[in-house]
């Protein structure tokens, strides 16, 4: 067996392990080069990507929301919303930069509803991503998202929070699972900023791994957020911020 | 209302207010006109009477399945076994006047086991008797004795000849021999008697509703399991879809009626965003509810009609939109799953109180001009506010600590204020409302929204006694 053989033998037998995740093109980037770098297809493929909550408490699950709608916003298209009841403020969405005209809610009710919507919309394809509020999530219900996004060639962020005290449970198939929570900001303006741990617990190809991250406001009046590494916009600026006097 | 009979114009029906003046009907206009000065005369239109009469024989529909126009002034109802829908007899006999005189018609009505005698009643029925008589079973004979005999609905000639007679009235009609009867005035006389006492059949051809577009299915061999039932569905939905077509048109919303060999009739609806033909996209929405059908003992006979059809569009797509897997029939699956008002879409208002800033939309609706720009808006927005405990230095400033569901928080960074004024034309105590928005984060890296109700009229010394409420929670 010559040389190239044995390495297209080996590539064969890493897609098998791996379910073709590197040949996949990513569906939404993060424009963060770390972050990018990271994941196997340098962003997010079309398959179930899990958001959970990194705490009990309406932070995190604020946290959450505004990463989802933040990746969607970078994405061109409608968006199917399904949630149990809408719990979340739609202008919040608009300020993350997902335009409320491009969002159809679909209010299912309860969780089992919440999942068929959700499966229904990601076998349409032809969305931008489908967002599913599902805190309680089966192995069986997330296999099914997981096959029905990859079937639409659609992402799907299945958003997942604290329920009684408990962390959603890991037990799950899904392409990436990210753990978001929230962190005092760092900014030397002194002003609250959308700041966040986001953790890579699970990632189908790839190793986990964590980045302290903001959201900001782009350099030009008007631009979209973006995300940059909490460390960078302190690191960079914080020795600057502690040459002047505490305000 | 007047009407031209063998060249001269005869007053046919008049207001109360003109009968009242001592305008006649049967008289000729000339002469009411000179007796009632201002008299307002409108012609008689025998089609369009007719039409509105037939529609509302189609109205009449919703008490039994069985109406049609009767003569040129009546309706006739068959409402044997429909009645106790309603409450029985009398219940849907003055629900239906009810509800003509409502439309601003002035009505009689009857029931009784026949035709002619209701019919009778209803035009030649006493004053006393109200508005509507239900004649009991059996009772048929007592209340036809006082009718005239104009009720029969006999030629003229022969009406005058019985009044000669001195049987003026269907009791003495009754009275006398059947047999010299018929001799003398033939046997329609006879034959119009039994039908008053409802000893013959009267048949009449019902108003069917029209121009609805439908499929049918009738079975030979029932349906008793769901499968056989999405068969038929699949069948009559293409069917559907090809008159539809044939039209031009599309089907907003549609019936499946599902009539079981027991008796029973099972009605399921779908709805679509836009009107389609498309027969698959027919098929989906009734997929869902569709196995929850209970064919019991069989289903002999499927029928699809298209409620509200409507001029199928070809819609012209906007960038955000723009897809290549078209949006409405997705939105029309998911409503048939969790129903037509759980699928929207949030638009913008121009209220500045951020509870007032959003409304539904349609979950098709094009995109509003109005954006919100008016600052941060929390993820999450708690209606009503909750109020906190709060420890500000001083009265603008923001808090340094706060107590909110039980926990304290204590404030590291702090943003505002952000100062929104009540809608001052709602009411009073809107109009003295200012609220001073801050946007808090706490130690713990918690992100929240709170702000410092006062009332305006109390003036600006008074801020000491203003309220801290939580309205949301930012990211």
């Amino acid at each position: 067996m010559s040389r190239q053989q044995q390495l297209e033998a080996l590539r064969a037998g890493f897609d098998a392990k791996d379910g073709g995740t590197r040949r996949q093109t990513a569906r939404i980037r993060f424009g963060l080069d770390a972050l990018d770098a990271h994941l196997p297809a340098n962003g997010l493929v079309s398959g179930s990507h899990e958001v959970c909550a990194g705490g009990a408490d309406l932070p995190h699950e604020a946290a959450c929301v505004q990463l989802a709608a933040w990746l969607l916003g970078r994405a061109r298209g409608p968006v199917i919303w399904a949630l149990p009841r809408l719990t979340l403020f739609p202008p919040a969405l608009a300020e993350a930069g997902l335009s409320p005209s491009r969002v159809v809610f679909a209010e299912a009710g309860d969780e089992r509803d919440v999942l068929a919507v959700a499966e229904e919309a990601l076998r349409h394809g032809g969305l931008a991503g489908v967002v599913c509020e599902a805190s309680r999530l089966s192995l069986t219900a997330s296999r099914r998202l997981q096959l029905a996004a990859e079937a639409g060639d659609v992402p799907c962020l299945v958003l997942r929070r604290w329920r009684k005290g408990q962390a959603p449970s890991a037990g799950t198939a899904c392409a990436t699972r990210w753990s978001v929570t929230a962190r005092p900001s760092a900014d030397p303006s002194g002003l609250p900023r959308t700041a966040f741990r986001l953790a890579l617990t699970r990632c189908r190809g790839g190793r986990p791994a964590a980045w302290d991250t903001v959201l900001e406001p782009g350099r030009e009046p008007g631009a979209p957020l973006c995300l940059r590494l909490a460390d960078t916009v302190a690191g960079g600026q914080a020795e600057e911020a502690a040459g002047r006097p505490a305000a | 209302m007047a009407e031209t009979a063998r060249q001269t114009r005869r007053v046919r029906s008049a207001s109360a207010g003109a009968l009242q003046a001592g305008v006649r009907p049967g008289q000729t206009v000339a002469l009411a006109q000179a007796s009632v000065p201002g008299l307002t005369i409108v012609e008689v239109d025998p089609g369009a009477e007719a039409a509105a009469l037939s529609r509302l024989a189609v109205w009449a529909l919703r008490y039994t399945p069985l109406a049609a126009p009767d003569g040129e002034d009546g309706l006739v109802l068959d409402t044997t076994g429909a009645d106790h829908l309603l409450g029985g007899e009398a219940a849907l006999l003055s629900d239906l006047l009810a509800r003509l005189r409502k439309a601003g018609l002035s009505v009689r009505g009857a029931l009784s086991s026949s035709r002619s005698l209701s019919s009778g009643l209803a035009r030649y029925g006493s004053g006393t008797d109200g508005p509507g008589r239900v004649v009991p079973q059996g009772g048929e004979g007592e209340a036809a004795a006082a009718l005239p005999v104009a009720a029969l609905g006999l030629p003229r000639d022969q009406a005058d000849a019985l009044a000669r007679l001195g049987l003026g009235r269907i009791g003495a009609l009754r009275a006398a021999p059947r047999a010299s009867l018929a001799l003398r005035f033939g046997p329609e006389l006879t034959a119009a008697l039994d039908r008053l006492h409802g000893h013959r059949p009267e048949p009449f051809e019902p108003v069917s509703v029209p121009d609805r577009i439908a499929a049918r299915l009738v079975l030979a061999e029932p349906i008793a399991h769901s499968a056989g039932v999405e068969a038929a569905l699949a069948k009559l939905s293409a069917e559907l879809c090809r008159k539809l077509a044939a039209r031009g048109q599309g089907v907003r919303v549609a019936d499946l009626r599902c009539e079981r060999v027991d008796g029973e009739i099972l009605t399921l609806r779908a709805r679509a965003a836009v009107a389609t033909q498309d027969a698959d996209h027919l098929c989906r929405l009734f997929r869902e509810t569709a196995a929850t059908i209970d064919p019991g003992f069989g289903i002999e006979r499927l029928t699809l009609l298209a409620v509200r059809a409507g001029r199928k569009e070809a819609r012209q797509r906007t960038t955000e939109d723009d897809t290549a897997q078209p949006l409405p029939p997705l939105v029309d699956r998911i409503a048939a799953r969790i129903g037509p008002g759980r699928v929207y879409r949030i638009a913008p208002t121009e209220a500045d109180l951020p509870e007032r800033s959003c409304r539904l939309a349609g979950p098709l609706a094009r995109p509003s001009p109005l954006v919100w720009d008016r600052g941060p808006r929390p993820t999450f927005l708690f209606v009503p506010p909750e109020p906190v405990q709060v420890l500000a230095l001083l009265p603008d400033r923001p808090p340094r600590r706060f107590t909110w569901r039980g926990r304290q928080h204590r404030v590291a960074r702090a943003d505002g204020p952000e100062c929104m004024l009540g809608e001052w034309w709602r009411t009073d105590a809107e109009a003295a409302l200012t609220r001073d928005y801050y946007r808090v984060e706490t130690e713990e890296g918690g992100r929240y929204w709170l702000f410092r109700a006062r009332d305006a009229s109390l003036g600006e010394g008074a801020a000491g006694a203003a309220e801290w409420f939580m309205h949301g929670v930012f990211a």
